[in-house]
């Protein structure tokens, strides 16, 4: 039967091209050249290049961990498939996907992978329906210092179409990182300063098994000195060396003297944190000038925007020749530091590198 | 000094018109990659459900995959959303479609009278053009109740009353089963590739010659597959929808309500008291990373009246009923965004249909007469560059393999036509959908001219505003 039909087939079309060759050949001549145009112009379309890179200033099995617990959420950010909602739910977290062609550089790659996705939001050209795949690949830099890549894609179940985040899914999803990376710091330096915590600062967005290994590694970090405070014997007492120390007696201190000196180290715990703080920051800062990259505005008209978008509001407006600081990419839209301290995203397009 | 002559006139109107039209397109494309922005669509569902119309359109109105699967199975998700908690109180389950366009329509070969009546006058090329308006369809579809569904599809022409292009109601998931539905009504066949839902609007392009096509001189009061009908249709598929089936059982009037065949035009305007069938099977399956392809059987058998007995010269019920079929394959093949589509049709009449004489008249029948048959089909691409721009070109052909009358020359109403264009999707959202429609579509009919025998040639070309809300 099917040679029966190709067999008519090419008799009609041999009929037809010699009856009519000249409408025929019009015909076929288009379509060629649509067919040839519209596949250059599909190769030039979807890049899949990594889309959003970070530098962070933290350790690797920090930022490990926290990317862990993100991948596990149960839901990808910045994207959704009814008017209304904010994310994707019902995501799992996999070891491996299709989706991605493997990574073969170094650093620990986790996935999240949404099946049944019904035409995602900020994936280009998004339709029918077919898997919300994110990647996050963790790549130890130095002994505080760790890069972070995150790629989401949308394959289409029918087609197999891909369809590349427009860089939002990737933002907010580093979003959500940055946010417990802040909450952890903010964690542990409590619970280094032996301070309990509020219920307030319980509840932050870590979960509460994490908050108990922070406040755990903390415990364990603390210098020995800090877990008590050091209370000088008075005068006179008598010390055995082969013996344990007694309790302070705490009667016998003088109280004025005691507190003087409460207050003193107070005040130089103080003066030592915010020298720490300050070298931190000026080390941070070191590390951010080494590893950024400089480029400059080579547009008119350029607008540093609130987030990754052409329609998001912004920040201010950019001259061109103005220098600005990369601080992490997408495939489409760089954060950038403007010279009055400015941040926000703009275009790659509307930049280039400074000579 | 150039010699303004009417050939060089036509040549600067076409030459303007050639210009303004490239004009037009790469202003269109300018604005395209300047201004894209997300494609949300097709307003009644869109607003009901919260999605993106790219959730069921490959590009509006071509269904993807998930769409089928949506419409397959009575408008329902299939989750907690198809509750009427979750619907947006101000949804509005209607939508408006109308096409304002400016359009040429040329024809070769029409015979022009001879004003003095004395000579059977001569041929020449017609041609019209200007703007104009498309018929109006106001749609209406979804749930009456959860696995109940309904469509009412009023339309009417510039000028025209309204007619009922579909109503029906369809009881979904019979005994919790997606392979038992029944719809009853006046629907669309379940023809994969659907005419109602392809990209070409034009006068010559605007329908699929195959599913219209009749012989010339064929008096059956049959429409075509084309053509929406009356009757009952039990149907079933898969849950991905990749499987399906339908089975049809239709009242022999082609559509038409009042039990009449009124398509045969006022000489058959009795009764029809015949059924006809239609089987429709298709499969879909996955081909390695191109994607979804789909192949499908069908066949309409049916029966239509060759005379009618009259009761005061009015005629009341067909007689001498004689029987017709349409049958053939189809496939419709992905190759990532390009999209093909397939169909090849074998069309037979009863003899007394393709001679349009009535059975008790045999004697009316010419020597040697015999039922007409044909052989079809078309190959039409689709281009999805993104949801928001999509290019289409088809090549359809239908030649008779037999006439009805030996003594017809045996090319006659053989059709050959292409079409070739575009629709670009400025607006898609779930308010609205706008679709700037550009075609060119070309039909040349096999010895049709009246004077000299000839072939005709038939020519459209369309400029439009595809429009819903």
């Amino acid at each position: 039967m099917g040679m029966f039909v190709l067999k008519w087939a090419q008799v009609r079309i041999a009929r037809a091209w010699i009856s009519d060759a000249k409408t025929a050949r019009i015909w076929i001549s288009c379509l060629l050249v649509l067919f040839l145009s519209v596949e250059g112009f599909s190769r030039t379309r979807d890049t899949g290049a990594a889309s959003f890179s970070i530098d962070l200033d933290k350790p690797f099995n920090e930022v490990l961990a926290i990317v862990d617990e993100v991948a596990r959420s149960g839901s990808i950010k910045g994207t959704f498939e009814y008017r209304g909602d904010e994310q994707l739910g019902g995501a799992q977290f996999a070891e491996k996907s299709s989706l991605f062609p493997a990574w073969t550089e170094p650093g620990k790659v986790f996935y999240k992978v949404r099946t049944k996705a019904l035409s995602p939001s900020h994936f280009l050209n998004s339709n029918d329906v077919g898997t919300v795949a994110v990647r996050y690949v963790v790549q130890e830099r130095g002994p505080n210092s760790t890069r972070l890549f995150i790629d989401a894609v949308y394959i289409e179940n029918a087609r197999h179409h891909g369809h590349p985040s427009d860089g939002y899914v990737e933002t907010c999803e580093f979003g959500e990182i940055g946010k417990l990376l802040k909450d952890r710091e903010q964690l542990q330096k409590l619970a280094a300063s032996g301070q309990p915590l509020s219920p307030g600062q319980e509840s932050t967005s870590l979960s509460q098994e994490r908050q108990e290994e922070i406040k755990a590694e903390a415990e364990m970090t603390r210098p020995a000195d800090n877990a008590k405070p050091k209370i000088s014997k008075p005068k006179g007492s008598k010390s055995k060396d082969s013996t344990p120390p007694e309790p302070p007696q705490v009667a016998e201190v003088d109280s004025a003297k005691l507190g003087d000196l409460q207050r003193a180290i107070a005040e130089q715990k103080s003066a030592l944190a915010a020298d720490h703080a300050a070298l931190d920051r000026l080390e941070a800062q070191a590390r951010q000038m080494r590893s950024s990259e400089f480029v400059r505005v080579k547009s008119d008209r350029a607008e540093l925007k609130v987030l990754p978008y052409s329609h998001a509001r912004v920040v201010e407006a950019l001259k061109k020749g103005q220098e600005v600081t990369v601080l992490a990419k997408s495939m489409y839209w760089y954060q950038v530091r403007s010279e009055d301290g400015q941040e926000g995203w703009i275009s790659h397009a509307l930049l280039e590198v400074r000579p | 000094m150039q010699r303004c002559d009417a050939g060089s006139w036509k040549n600067y109107v076409s030459t303007s018109i050639f210009k303004s039209t490239l004009a037009l397109v790469l202003l269109g494309l300018s604005y395209l990659t300047i201004g894209c922005q997300p494609s949300y669509a097709i307003p009644a569902f869109a607003r009901k459900y919260g999605l993106p119309c790219s959730a069921c359109h490959i590009g509006w109105p071509i269904l993807n995959v998930f769409g089928q699967q949506f419409r397959d199975n009575g408008y329902q998700l299939g989750n907690e959303k198809d509750s009427p908690i979750y619907q947006n109180p101000s949804y509005w389950p209607i939508t408006f479609r109308v096409t304002p366009q400016w359009h040429l329509e040329s024809q070769t070969k029409v015979q022009i009278d001879d004003p003095s009546g004395l000579t059977p006058g001569t041929e020449q090329t017609v041609t019209t053009h200007g703007f104009d308006l498309s018929g109006l369809d106001i749609w209406t579809a979804g749930t009456l109740y959860k696995n109940i569904s309904f469509s009412v599809l009023p339309s009417m022409g510039e000028g025209d009353t309204f007619h009922f292009e579909n109503a029906w109601v369809r009881f979904d998931n019979l005994l919790n089963s997606p392979w038992l539905n029944v719809k009853v009504g006046k629907f669309e066949l379940d023809t994969l590739l659907s005419e109602k839902r392809f990209l070409t609007l034009s006068g010559v392009g605007g329908a699929w010659f195959n599913y219209h096509f009749l012989p010339v001189g064929d008096s059956n009061g049959f429409g075509g597959i084309g053509d929406n009908q009356m009757g009952l249709e039990i149907s079933g598929h898969n849950k991905n929808s990749y499987a399906r089936y339908s089975i049809a059982l239709l009242s022999s009037v082609d559509g038409n309500p009042g039990l009449t065949t009124s398509n045969a035009g006022t000489a058959y305007p009795g009764t029809a008291r015949t059924y006809d069938t239609f089987i429709n099977l298709n499969e879909g399956f996955q081909v390695g990373g191109l994607g979804v392809q789909r192949v499908g059987v069908y066949g309409y058998f049916g029966q239509t009246p060759t005379y009618y007995l009259t009761s005061g010269g009015v005629q009341v019920e067909g007689k001498g009923n004689r029987s017709f079929s349409r049958v053939g394959a189809y496939g419709w093949w992905y190759l990532k965004d390009l999209d093909i589509e397939t169909l090849y049709m074998h069309g037979q009449d009863n003899v007394y249909l393709g001679n349009g004489i009535a059975v008790n008249d045999s004697a009316g029948l010419p020597p040697g007469a015999a039922g007409p048959t044909w052989n079809g089909g078309f190959v039409e691409a689709h281009y999805t560059y993104n949801p928001q721009l999509i290019f289409t070109g088809r090549y359809e052909l239908v030649h008779m393999s037999r006439q009805a009358n030996p003594g017809l020359v045996p090319n006659l109403g053989n059709v050959d036509s292409f079409t070739i264009g575009y629709r670009w999707y400025p607006i898609m959202l779930s308010r609205a959908g706008l679709a700037f429609h550009n075609e060119y579509s070309q039909a040349k009919t096999g010895n049709t001219s009246i004077l000299t025998q000839s072939d005709q040639t038939v020519r459209s070309v369309m400029i439009g505003f595809d429009f819903d809300y």
